[in-house]
């Protein structure tokens, strides 16, 4: 170590903080130098004013459960922010899919999810229209594809009663019972006319016990 | 000029060299509670704070002389202490990274003010606030004066002086800590004490060498 670099590391000696053999370098240069024991003086007198208490300066009046404070509010925050992270990575998520498409995929995007919205508009619009009635058996269709009508069945008639007489008048049943026991069925292209299907379910001694035109 | 923005913490550098020669045992303590911090320990946090609080507030009010901005930045540190606890490595002494983040703080907390007081690292001569015609004067009026300039430096040179003097940390301590090379942190302590000579001239007295 030279003079110069031994004379950089005299603020450290007078602080006390140099490794033991940057610290006997210094003080073998000291032996030698007037000059440098006079700087060390110098530094001797800084070293103790720096640490000296200063008239005037504040007193530390903080206290632990400031801190404590501080950290519980940043938890917090960041309880808040972690609880909105996964939706806005998905929003970032599409934001950056967004802007990254070409203009024709967003426009395509863009058609679809429209198409997509109009889709579900029209099958809620149609769940609302079917839901004034209960389907029991068949299908239920919103627009009636034959004629409909009342029937209450004989409570001793059997379920293969009940499928033979419908199967004769191709018909089906598409809603019931109600309360008074009356179910609505419905024919299909086959059968004749509704008149000659009410004659057959009234000839149906033991099966039917009533038979009408639904709402009459 | 002013400071650039600087990492948060020493620990993130090049492994410090040797540490303090003085200290190692309260180093090693403060190891210690900074690893139990890390297993959210109030009681070692607490004992961290005793420590540290009154020591970050000085060091950040003789940079800022703003005595409510230096109780936030003791309250940042601590805070970041709490979070950080767990990536501290134990590559860099406890006070080079506490006094890292301190140092941090309370530049972030003093952006955008004037960071300067007097000139930055030239060697200009700091006025003596009470100039006396007398070659000695008694050790307490010399002691004020030399405080009195020393409050003049330049926060640069300030910080170099608290932590050099005040703190006891060596000069590879100051650099990881002020993020500079070595030499760095030596032409600083060396600017300012150019900077108060014409005073330690007038204080000391010519030759005072015995």
């Amino acid at each position: 170590m030279n003079r110069d670099e031994v004379r950089r590391n005299l603020p450290w000696y007078a602080a006390g903080s140099l490794a033991p053999e940057e610290a006997a370098a210094v003080e073998a240069e000291l032996a030698r130098s007037p000059d440098l024991r006079r700087e060390l003086k110098e530094w001797q007198a800084i070293e103790s004013a720096a640490a000296a208490p200063r008239a005037g300066e504040p007193e530390f009046r903080g206290h632990v459960a400031q801190a404590w404070a501080r950290i519980e509010a940043d938890e917090r925050t960041e309880r808040r922010v972690q609880a909105r992270a996964p939706l806005a990575e998905l929003g970032a998520w599409l934001r950056n899919t967004w802007l990254a498409m070409p203009v024709g995929g967003r426009v395509a995007l863009a058609v679809q999810l429209a198409l997509i919205l109009a889709m579900g508009a029209t099958f809620e619009l149609s769940q609302r229209a079917e839901s004034g009635f209960r389907t029991l058996a068949g299908s239920a269709s919103t627009t009636p594809a034959g004629p409909r009508l009342s029937v209450a069945f004989e409570p001793t008639a059997t379920e293969a009663q009940l499928r033979a007489v419908l199967a004769g008048i191709d018909a089906e049943i598409i809603a019931g019972p109600t309360p008074e026991q009356l179910y609505t069925i419905e024919l299909h292209g086959r059968s004749a006319s509704a008149e000659a299907a009410l004659r057959q379910l009234r000839a149906s001694r033991g099966v039917v016990r009533f038979a009408a035109r639904d709402g009459e | 000029m002013g400071f650039e923005a600087v990492a948060l913490s020493p620990e993130l550098g090049e492994p410090e060299p040797a540490a303090a020669p003085r200290g190692d045992e309260a180093a090693d303590e403060d190891v210690r509670l900074i690893a139990a911090v890390a297993r959210r320990d109030r009681r070692s946090f607490e004992r961290l704070y005793t420590k540290y609080a009154s020591r970050v507030f000085r060091f950040a009010f003789r940079l800022s002389r703003d005595q409510g901005k230096s109780e936030e930045v003791v309250n940042d540190v601590m805070l970041e202490i709490w979070k950080s606890a767990a990536e501290f490595a134990g590559r860099s002494a406890p006070s080079t990274w506490i006094f890292g983040i301190a140092r941090h703080r309370t530049l972030n907390a003093l952006r955008g003010r004037t960071l300067y007081i007097g000139d930055s690292d030239e060697a200009a001569e700091v006025a003596d606030p009470a100039p006396s015609p007398e070659a000695r004067v008694d050790g307490g009026r010399m002691c004020e004066r030399l405080q009195a300039a020393l409050d003049r430096l330049s926060v640069e040179q300030r910080e170099v002086i608290e932590l050099a003097f005040v703190e006891g940390l060596n000069y590879r301590q100051i650099a990881a800590i002020a993020k500079c090379p070595e030499n760095t942190v030596k032409t600083r302590i060396f600017h300012a004490k150019k900077k108060l000579e014409p005073l330690l001239t007038r204080l000391l007295g010519e030759g005072g060498e015995s």
